[in-house]
């Protein structure tokens, strides 16, 4: 075991936590976790530690209790305030004390009261959650940090206390405890579609499972985990049933398939909102990686914008600006002042005043019928969450929000919270994601069809059930989960029917019910948890002083969320977990404790510090400084306690900042490198001109290109290069690039209808052929099985259609 | 008989700040600790107006790293604004009842038991007993 202990300099004062572990069981969708936090107290007083750490926002957090030598004690839920009078009786007492707090779904506080000098025990925590999933591809968010999060000026002083001080952790630029994490996962039937783009994880097969871990015996904390699994099985409809107490609980996964039957995929995508508004977050902490990460994502839907709309750019941060007084028509001209201005934009602009850029554009043209899409790009470090959700929900009635959520440790709340009030969607990109083909998903499902207007019969009636979400659309190769409470003594129905609505046409799907008896992620938790989130983000966390029938309403949700979270046993804003230990008089506590808050590293990349890509690191000023020394022996006998966690025994050693190395970039496949160039040739009207760089991507002459271009015989004048180019392109994409059309169709739908038009005005021949047959035919069928081999082969392809005349 | 001393319980009744609030001001040394270190503790007059100050500060705006500053200075907080927000009600023609906006809420049953007595007694029957 480690001896070495952290000491935080500020003050003098040493911290008492010894390490994290996670462990965790994923059964399809389906994830249960035990977080355990092991505390130590080296001093010679008893201590009090407050630890701040965040958990997935969409977690049920079911379990708390407190492994002392050979007790456990179990925490019950309890009214937030009460819970705390009881804490703090204990403490008062002499006793041992366990408080947890939510602060944020994804933001929580605990309080370990009474440390005795020697004392070491574990926090246990249990939590269940459905795990995304992005088109068949599941997706783990864990995050590890907590990025600081701005406070805006006219924050209100809940309870009389700063916001700050309830969302934000003391920081240290490092810290000598580091993440363990075993997982398990369950029914996969190919091993190679685990992987990581944030840590290096090391995957050992089982007859029944596969085990994931990370390579080295813990991490550093400054970044989210992420773990993509998949694609495992095609987007299906799928309903489960459960039964707890004598009541019965639904789960549906309802998908939005493309070709829906009756649907004509082929027809053109939905018509889009005529305004599409990108937002971006010019404040402090996007420096860095953030920033110029953002730069490419506005950049990349920038560029796939479809000619005949009207776009506008917003920077923020402390204050707002805008590129056009008013949304203008998308052309080559504008294009270029968008991304003129996009090159100019940093992350300069001060704090995270996200509030007033979305209430300009929501009271633009207010009260009028015209649709707008929002495309915010974000990391999300703000605490009104809540008041941006209330602001979307009361003035976005015809706008959508799509959020794109930046960096190591985006607020995964506030992303998905907004992409949920605001009827859209979200996507993150983690520093080891390409950015481009993220943000392209994310482009998809802007211009995609949507299941609407979604009614689902809950058996022979709906009277009496409980369902959650009560509402959702759905887009294009997307799952969401509907979830529901029959009411008492009534049977599970064999089926549940769904009727919705896509681009027009009516939908009808009959799904039969499956029991399943999962103790993974159960059924009546996740309904619980998806209610209260329900209840919540509908009232907000600060309810405005209004009329009375609004207290009313406010107050009869508080109860009702207080009831569900004490029935369920999982936490909300309301309520808190606590822990009370009876001690023996020799054991009691013999002074109040002294309060030994625990810092968190800062998340890598956040206002510029460090990069995981190379680049300067900033000290930050205001930081608590860790330095390492040994602990004084004060444990007389042996501790008894079972080791649930380990140290970090093999984290490096510390080193100041300026000498931290850092981690090489990630590389991308070649493949994704080309499909990008390719994309970038887009002309903002529609076309694809390809230029000297992504010749070379493909390893074509750009000479012979030019050349077989000459011999094109059209009807009409026409740029011919660019004719060819871009029927060249398109095939390529068709031919090489099909396991990925869902990020580049929709981008090159323009493109698409260009070539259209322009062959039917023009009707261009190669060679004596229609061009885009000439196109299709004369590429040898040999190519299409050897996916990566299209760089060499396409020019000799170009070169051999010069020769044969 | 009054006492010289409180509770915990007993100072966030006379105060209106919860427990969490308290013990949160004595961390950032905007209240000093109760007497009686260890198990219990007593507070006294000077930390219930210490308290009450803080409100009232916090009922002028003002956010707590000020109000943390004023009273290291020695500041105490101004009284409260002359402004205030009154509910107008009109029993029967001709008569209005004004009452401020914290009583309205605080004291609705009896506000509208008032209510309920004065359209008694100046409505049309309340006329005829005139």
């Amino acid at each position: 075991m480690n001896d070495l202990y952290g000491c935080v300099t500020v003050k003098e004062k040493i911290v008492p936590l010894m390490g994290v572990r996670l462990e965790g069981r994923i059964v399809g969708r389906a994830a249960g976790f035990t977080l355990y936090q092991r505390f130590r107290n080296v001093e010679t007083e008893p201590v009090e530690a407050v630890y701040r750490f965040p958990l997935p926002e969409s977690a049920a957090l079911c379990g708390f209790k407190a492994h002392v030598a050979d007790r456990v004690i179990t925490g019950s839920v309890e009214e937030r305030d009460r819970a705390f009078e009881l804490y703090d009786d204990v403490l008062q007492n002499g006793d041992g004390g366990y408080l947890l707090d939510q602060e944020r779904p994804n933001v929580f506080t605990l309080s370990v009261g009474n440390l005795n000098p020697g004392q070491e025990l574990v926090v246990i925590l249990d939590y269940a959650l459905l795990l995304n999933m992005e088109g068949p591809r599941i997706r783990l968010l864990v995050p590890t940090t907590i990025a600081p999060r701005y406070i805006p000026a006219h924050m209100p002083e809940q309870g009389g206390i700063p916001e700050a001080e309830r969302v934000n952790p003391p920081f240290a630029d490092h810290v000598p405890w580091g993440l363990s994490m075993s997982l398990r996962i369950y029914g996969i039937k190919k091993p190679a579609a685990i992987s990581s783009p944030s840590h290096p994880v090391q995957l050992d097969f089982f007859e029944d499972h596969v085990a994931v871990k990370f390579c080295s015996d813990s991490v550093r904390m400054d970044q989210d985990f992420i773990l993509t699994v998949g694609p495992e099985s095609v987007c299906s409809d799928r309903v489960f049933h459960m039964q707890m107490d004598g009541r019965r609980f639904l789960q549906l996964d309802l998908c939005c398939r493309t070709p829906e039957k009756g649907i004509d995929a082929s027809k053109a995508s939905p018509p889009m909102p005529k305004d599409t508004i990108f937002v971006l977050d010019c404040s402090g902490s996007m420096t860095g990686d953030s920033m110029e990460a953002a730069r490419r994502s506005l950049e990349i839907l920038l560029r796939a914008m479809t000619p005949e709309r009207r776009f506008n750019i917003y920077r923020f941060g402390s204050r707002f600006e805008r590129l056009f007084s008013q949304p203008q028509p998308y052309g080559a001209q504008t294009l270029d002042d968008g991304l003129a201005y996009l090159s100019r934009s940093q992350a300069d602009l001060g704090g995270t005043e996200m509030m007033a850029p979305l209430k300009d554009i929501l009271e633009q043209d207010e009260g009028a019928a015209l649709k707008k899409d929002i495309v915010l790009i974000t990391d999300g470090e703000v605490a009104n969450e809540s008041a941006l959700f209330q602001l979307m929900r009361e003035k976005g009635i015809s706008t959508r929000l799509f959020a794109v959520g930046i960096g190591a440790a985006p607020n995964e709340y506030l992303v998905k919270g907004l992409a949920r009030a605001g009827r859209g969607a979200w996507v993150f990109v983690h520093p080891g994601e390409r950015i481009e083909s993220r943000v392209l998903t994310l482009y998809g499902k802007i211009r995609s069809h949507t299941l609407e207007n979604i009614k689902i019969q809950w058996g022979t009636s709906n009277n009496g059930v409980e369902q959650a979400p009560v509402e959702a659309e759905i887009f294009e190769n997307e799952t969401t989960t509907f979830l529901a409470r029959l009411p008492p003594n009534v049977s599970s129905p064999k089926a549940v029917s769904v009727t919705a609505r896509m681009n027009g046409e009516a939908i009808f799907r009959k799904i039969p019910v499956e029991t399943v008896e999962s103790d993974v992620a159960p059924i009546p938790l996740l309904w619980a948890r998806e209610m209260i989130r329900d209840l919540e983000e509908g009232g907000g966390h600060h309810n405005e002083k209004g009329s009375r029938q609004m207290d009313r309403k406010n107050g009869k949700r508080r109860e009702t969320i207080i009831s569900l979270s004490r029935a369920f046993k999982i936490l909300s804003q309301y309520t808190s977990y606590v822990a009370l230990e009876e001690r023996a008089e020799t054991e009691k506590s013999s002074s109040a404790p002294s309060l030994r808050p625990i810092p968190v590293p800062v998340a890598i990349g956040w206002h510029g510090m460090g990069s995981l890509f190379g680049g300067v690191v900033r000290e930050s000023p205001d930081r608590y400084d860790v330095r390492f020394c040994k602990g004084p022996s004060r444990v007389s006998e042996p501790l008894d306690t079972p080791i649930f966690c380990r140290m970090a025994s093999s984290t490096p050693s510390p080193a100041s900042p300026r000498q931290r190395p850092f981690m090489k970039a990630p590389s991308f496949p070649r493949r994704e490198e080309v499909l990008l160039e390719i994309l970038s040739c887009q002309k903002a009207e529609g076309g694809m001109e390809m230029d000297k760089l992504t010749a070379v991507a493909l390893s074509i002459d750009f000479q012979d290109l030019t050349r077989l271009a000459r011999r094109i015989k059209t009807e009409a004048p026409v740029d011919r290069f660019l004719l060819l180019s871009t029927a060249v392109l398109l095939h390529i994409l068709e031919e090489y690039f099909r396991d990925q059309r869902q990020q580049w169709e929709q981008v090159v739908c323009k493109s698409r209808e260009w070539l259209s038009q322009v062959v039917r005005e023009t009707r261009p021949v190669l060679k004596g052929k229609p061009l885009v047959e000439w196109v299709e035919q004369t590429m040898d069928t040999g190519f299409l099985s050897r996916k990566y081999a299209i760089l060499g082969e396409v020019g000799d392809w170009i070169r051999r259609g010069l020769r044969s005349d | 008989m009054e006492k010289p001393y409180y509770t915990i319980k007993e100072i966030c009744e006379k105060s209106g700040f919860t427990r969490r609030t308290v013990r949160y001001y004595i961390s950032e040394g905007l209240l000093d600790p109760p007497a009686g270190r260890g198990r219990g503790g007593f507070y006294f007059d000077s930390h219930l107006k210490r308290l009450r100050d803080i409100k009232a500060f916090q009922d002028q705006g003002l956010k707590l790293a000020v109000i943390g500053e004023m009273l290291k200075i020695g500041k105490t907080p101004p009284p409260p604004r002359e402004r205030e927000i009154w509910v107008r009600h009109h029993p029967a023609p001709g008569f209005e009842i004004h009452v401020a906006r914290d009583l309205e809420q605080k004291k609705r049953r009896q506000v509208e038991a008032i209510l309920r007595m004065a359209r008694n007694l100046l409505g049309p029957k309340g006329d005829t007993h005139e």
